[in-house]
């Protein structure tokens, strides 16, 4: 008879005793619908309306598996394990990369990926796309995320429906849509900063977590580095222009505030700790990465 | 014929002969050349002294090693071919010993003239030693007609030659050697002498370059010989290798299966004592891990055993016999969905909001009643359902892993098998590298004596040819 560790004993070496705390790395508050008692009722709800646009999506897709996509299920199951969670469903389709995302509730997330954005990618890239995309999952956000997404019409989650109802759907749900926004501008920015971090923890490579970010404002595998991204937006930003207050009512934070997010982080001492790396004499501590990740979250 | 036989001489590559050949017709169409041969070396200028001078009439000296058992020097013989007779002279008191009719040998073999002939010298110390030098002399020529071979006649046969005197028989003797065409006659000698003398060395050059040439065959014969045992012996490698590879990794099919039934028997025992959702979190990197694993184990075990019964058979050479742990994945495992239970839930609320949003307040509030009322009660499920749908779909994984390693392992033992059946291949190609240097030598050589040989051989027959022709007129 073989012997092997048992499922229990593997499940110990994870470190974390319930799967339903937050992880440290976390920058987004909790939303409160646990204390609302609405959690489990809203997710039985968002779980039928997310699956019929799963179907929806998979009628042009495929399921991720080790047969189909081999490559990037090795990386799914790679992101999955560092951050302690199951192995998500995930579709891919070629899909806008804009619509890519974690969707359902927190228990039952699968991932919506677009082939546009894994092909011509390289590992680490791949890493960092899918290991954001679990990070929602990990930091509990899916089903907020999804919520989210549904009330203000975000990452196509709404368009079965939009198609059975039409614009009566608009009706309710356009002022609805506005308030939500502007309600949970600052938690979804903070949601995203959240989900980079996590990705960055899967490839553990700055520039690929750079280079991701950048294809996937630009649409295309970047030819510059971040470095280069930045400098050249320090030139030419002016920090008077009034562009700058319609990130209030964007779908994600703009890429170069995600980017210089991810630098403080990469050169924080809390990275260095979940990178089991002994943290450099002038990293940032705690405070002081929260304290400047939420200077980058203001807008305006 | 003197163009004849420079052509002949040329044209086998025999310059020396050629121009030795161009020197005798000069010579032999000067003066009456007669050459003088002479043991003793007094005896020989006494002889010259005493020898007829008359205009058109050189006498020449040649001398021959007797201490070497008369050997014809090359320039004594270079000489000799130059003359167009031959007198050989030995004394009257100790008359043609062994060592001289061994000189009368070597001079006719050495391509002395065939207008020859034995004198006798210093008749007059005979005079001195002897009591009846009349007899003495008699016996002496007597006994001299004995001894001389037929084609060496003795001038003075009568026993006439006066002491002192040297003209009488040498005379008569001169008189006809002038009655022939001395110089036309001496080169139909020289001529066919020379090209049996280069005919004769080129083929005992034939003979080496020949033997040299059997001998470079015969290593590269060697070389194609240890070619042929690389390759029979990259073979053999191959040929036990395949084998043991195989068997061992049939057993390693054995032990794979036998251990996923295992683990897959094992797996409600396992999901049994955990949380559904920790046990829903961690169930696939588990299988990863624990398959990975065993993996990784066995194939450890697989090569040991493989170069172990490798060795048994005394092939210790193999370095290709390992495969890669396969990458394994399991899929994604699922719990129970609750199907019924949320689209009672959706249907409930979904209802209740239309209606709401309808104005129908209280059909509205009866349906968000009922909403609440099925979700509650739908949510008494025990998590039991959850559990066995994840040990149903560890199970679909297990099994799909188990596919993917058979899979890969013997795509690893294809491309093992195509690696090592180009072995043998490798072997000599190794070996010919390894010897190219060797074997292209050998090659250059063979090349080189082989185009030595095909010359000689033509330059041979051109003489032998010229030759039998010159005979034939």
């Amino acid at each position: 008879m073989t012997t092997y560790v048992s499922l229990s004993d593997f499940a110990e070496t994870w470190h974390r005793d319930d799967p339903r705390d937050v992880p440290p790395w976390v920058v987004a508050a909790h939303l409160p619908l646990d204390q609302l008692g609405v959690r489990e009722r809203l997710e039985d709800i968002l779980d039928t309306v997310t699956a019929l646009q799963r179907a929806d999506w998979l009628e042009d897709g495929v399921y991720i598996g080790p047969t189909a996509l081999g490559d990037t299920y090795k990386e799914l199951l790679h992101c999955s394990r560092r951050l302690h969670i199951a192995v998500p469903p995930a579709v891919a389709a070629g899909a806008p990369m804009s619509m890519q995302g974690a969707f359902g509730t927190d228990g039952r997330a699968f991932l919506y990926l677009s082939t546009f954005f894994l092909s011509g990618t390289s590992e680490s890239v791949k890493q960092f796309q899918l290991g954001r995309l679990c990070g929602h999952i990990a930091a509990r956000q899916v089903t907020a995320n999804s919520l989210y997404a549904m009330v203000v019409d975000q990452n196509g989650l709404r368009s079965v429906a939009r198609r059975a109802v039409g614009p009566l759907l608009e009706v309710f749900m356009a002022p609805l849509s506005l308030g939500v926004r502007l309600a949970l501008s600052h938690w979804h920015r903070a949601a995203e900063m959240t989900a980079d971090r996590a990705g960055l923890l899967c490839s553990r490579d700055m520039d690929a977590a750079g280079k991701a970010l950048l294809k996937l404002t630009m649409g295309v595998n970047p030819t510059i580095s971040h470095q280069e991204y930045l400098d050249q937006l320090k030139r030419v930003h002016e920090s008077s222009s009034p562009g700058r207050w319609a990130e209030l009512m964007s779908a994600r934070p703009w890429t170069h505030k995600r980017l210089k997010a991810l630098e403080l982080f990469a050169d924080s001492a809390m990275y260095a700790r979940l990178t089991d790396r002994e943290p450099a004499a002038d990293a940032l501590s705690d405070e002081d990465l929260a304290a400047r990740t939420n200077t980058l979250l203001g807008v305006g | 014929m003197e163009r004849t036989v420079q052509q002949l001489l040329e044209s086998a590559g025999d310059l020396a002969g050629a121009f030795l050949w161009r020197r005798v017709c000069r010579d032999l169409q000067g003066p009456l050349r007669i050459g003088v041969v002479a043991r003793d070396p007094d005896a020989g200028r006494r002889l010259m002294a005493r020898l007829p001078q008359r205009d058109g009439l050189e006498w020449l000296p040649i001398h021959l090693d007797f201490e070497e058992e008369a050997a014809v020097s090359l320039g004594s013989q270079d000489r000799l071919l130059g003359v167009h007779a031959l007198l050989f002279a030995t004394p009257m008191t100790a008359a043609l010993g062994t060592t001289e009719r061994n000189a009368l040998s070597a001079l006719a073999a050495a391509g002395g003239p065939g207008f020859r002939a034995v004198t006798l010298v210093d008749a007059e110390l005979l005079d001195e030693m002897s009591d009846d030098p009349a007899k003495e002399r008699e016996m002496v020529v007597s006994r001299l007609r004995e001894l001389l071979p037929p084609d060496w006649p003795l001038i003075d046969d009568s026993g006439t030659v006066p002491a002192g005197s040297g003209d009488s028989g040498v005379g008569g003797w001169l008189d006809s050697l002038a009655a022939t065409d001395p110089a036309r006659v001496r080169q139909a000698e020289v001529g066919p002498f020379l090209l049996s003398e280069s005919a004769e060395r080129i083929a005992e050059s034939l003979d080496a370059g020949k033997a040299r040439l059997h001998e470079v065959d015969a290593l590269l014969a060697k070389e194609d010989a240890a070619l042929a045992e690389a390759r029979r012996k990259g073979q053999r490698v191959a040929a036990h290798t395949l084998a043991v590879i195989r068997r061992q990794t049939e057993q390693l099919d054995l032990d794979l299966r036998q251990f996923l039934r295992d683990l897959e028997a094992d797996l409600p025992a396992q999901i049994r004592e955990m949380d559904v959702v920790q046990a829903r979190r961690t169930l696939p990197h588990w299988l990863a891990h624990v398959v990975e694993g065993w993996m990784s184990d066995r194939l450890a075990k697989w090569r040991n055993d493989v170069l172990a019964e490798l060795s048994d058979i005394d092939i210790e050479e193999v370095v290709r016999a390992e495969l890669l742990v396969p990458a394994l994945q399991p899929a994604p495992v699922k719990g129970e969905a609750h199907w019924g239970r949320r689209l009672g839930t959706t249907a409930a609320f979904g209802g209740a909001a239309a209606l709401l949003a309808l104005g129908l307040w209280i059909p509205g509030l009866v349906a968000l009643a009922s909403g609440v009322a099925w979700s509650a009660f739908a949510n008494g499920e025990t998590d039991e359902a959850s559990r066995q749908k994840l040990v149903a779909t560890a199970r679909a994984a297990l099994r799909q892993m188990g596919t993917d390693a058979q899979r890969l392992l013997k795509d690893q033992i294809d491309q093992l098998s195509e690696d090592l059946e180009q072995l043998a291949d490798e072997g000599e190609e190794a070996e010919r590298t390894a010897r190219a240097t060797l074997r292209s030598d050998l090659e250059e050589r063979r090349r080189q004596h082989a185009g030595m040989v095909d010359e000689l051989q033509r330059a041979h027959s051109r003489l032998t040819d010229g030759l039998a022709a010159l005979e034939a007129r």
